[in-house]
């Protein structure tokens, strides 16, 4: 370092133009405000060579302060090495501010491979997202206790059912399902035992539906299944199976003895003057209390408004 | 008399014709042929014309790679995630979006490893004309609206990866 030092003050003075020049590039590297050029040699001002020099640190110095101010929105238009750097970095960030806002509407496939240790706590912060997500969404539709669609899913799947059969005119049906004396079984067994008995119920109703078939927790010991391109009939004789596995049931109480149970079914199917989904729910609801009110452990429908 | 009307067709039946050598091929044999074609016409017709011809050229492959590469996709970030997911397998390049306002009519976009000039001499000029034109028309083809695409940035002027500014109209 001293040895440098003697060596440039040996050295001898430069002429006074180049002396500027280098002042001038320094100074537009450096300071604060850009220096002008009106200490230049006019002769030098007018070289092409010097015009792209003085582009190429002004944009330079441009970019700099924005990538500093942390603004990617500054694209400057000079090339070279040098700049293509911070260019490079500039897109970056400006590629990864386009994939935040992926992420934010939902696009977690989103990953980045260019920013270092960033990347991979941006890419482990997207697939935490992602499962936090899923987990949200899982707590939303399902029901906590047996893991079957709860009500809200019933209405998303209900209106797109309704939807579809009305525009195929394809049959659609609709079980209403309720567990009989519930209330009887919690006080006698405990609830512990009446959660048994709902979560054995919502595996058996799986079990008998069909792939295409839905069914959710309505509420409490109610229970609805959607039956898509399935006319009044064969629900019923889905309905009539169900019933006839319930009665087959036997749940293991806390001493090891076992017990049944019995549920009632309405049934219900699309007519014509439905406007929706909930309009074939309320008339198995109907055929739901008529089962109810005819003594229980059984299936009774409604169609065209009318009991059959 | 015209003797080569393009058509997909044109491709071949790659798997029933190479069934050795496969479908794939060096980006050095790429290159080769469209430099030589490129003096061949530039020679001929000089830069500004050839590269008008690069232009449409780039745009008539992009219009067809997206009718059987990308359609059909429905919404902008499909298509940007199947254009990505394509141009990444086909060894095309990889596409990586900085900012995409459709109705405003303005993207841009990089292409890293592009596979027409990453490597090449650097030179004071953009060089991916052909890949202007094959942008454009992807997006062209997505949205059924003229849209045009210029290089902003090149491997070839010192970038490290190839920029587009793309704008409708």
């Amino acid at each position: 370092m001293e040895k440098n030092k003697e060596t440039m003050a040996k050295a001898p003075p430069l002429a006074p133009d180049t002396q500027q020049l280098l002042e001038w590039v320094y100074g537009m590297l450096t300071l604060p405000t850009a220096p002008t050029t009106q200490n230049l040699p006019p002769a030098l001002l007018q070289q092409e060579p010097f015009a792209a020099l003085q582009a190429n640190l002004k944009d330079l110095r441009e970019i700099s302060a924005s990538l500093g101010r942390g603004e990617l929105q500054n694209l400057v238009t000079s090339k070279g090495i040098v700049l293509a750097g911070l260019k490079g970095l500039q897109s970056n960030l400006r590629h990864l501010t386009w994939q935040t806002k992926m992420v934010a509407k939902g696009d977690f496939s989103q990953q980045v491979d260019f920013l270092g240790e960033f990347s991979d706590a941006f890419n482990e912060m997207t697939h935490k997202l992602q499962r936090y997500q899923q987990q949200m969404q899982h707590l939303a539709s399902y029901d906590a206790l047996t893991q079957i669609p709860n009500r809200l899913s019933l209405e998303q799947f209900g209106a797109d059912a309704f939807k579809k059969a009305q525009s195929s005119e394809a049959p659609l049906s609709a079980l209403m399902m309720d567990i009989d004396h519930f209330k009887l079984v919690n006080d006698t067994y405990g609830h512990a035992i009446g959660d048994t008995v709902l979560v054995t119920l919502a595996e058996l109703l799986r079990e008998q539906l069909r792939i295409s078939d839905f069914v959710a927790r309505y509420g409490g010991e109610e229970f609805v299944a959607i039956l898509p391109n399935t006319p009044l009939a064969a629900a019923l004789q889905t309905a009539q199976r169900i019933c006839a596995a319930v009665r087959k049931l036997k749940v293991k109480t806390d001493n090891g003895t076992t017990f049944g149970i019995t549920i009632s079914i309405g049934v219900g199917q699309i007519i014509p003057q439905d406007k929706a989904y909930t309009d074939i729910i309320e008339r198995s609801d109907q055929a739901l209390y008529l089962a109810k009110m005819s003594g229980r452990n059984r299936v009774c429908q409604i169609a065209d408004g009318n009991n059959l | 008399m015209r003797k080569y009307i393009f058509d997909w067709s044109l491709v071949g039946d790659i798997g029933a014709g190479r069934p050795n050598l496969g479908a794939e091929v060096g980006v050095d044999i790429y290159r080769l042929m469209q430099f030589t074609l490129r003096d061949v016409i530039e020679s001929r017709y000089g830069a500004e014309e050839a590269d008008s011809i690069f232009y449409q050229a780039g745009k008539m492959a992009g219009a067809e790679f997206y009718k059987h590469a990308i359609h059909p996709v429905s919404t902008v970030e499909e298509f940007v995630r199947k254009t990505q997911q394509v141009l990444k397998n086909k060894r095309i390049g990889v596409l990586r979006i900085e900012e995409a306002d459709l109705e405003e009519g303005r993207v841009v976009l990089t292409i890293d490893e592009d596979l027409d000039c990453s490597g090449l001499p650097e030179l004071d000029y953009e060089t991916c004309i052909y890949d202007e034109g094959f942008v454009a028309a992807l997006f062209e083809g997505f949205t059924q609206q003229p849209w045009a695409a210029e290089e902003i940035d090149c491997w070839c002027t010192g970038a490290r990866t190839c920029r587009f500014l793309v704008t409708q109209g």
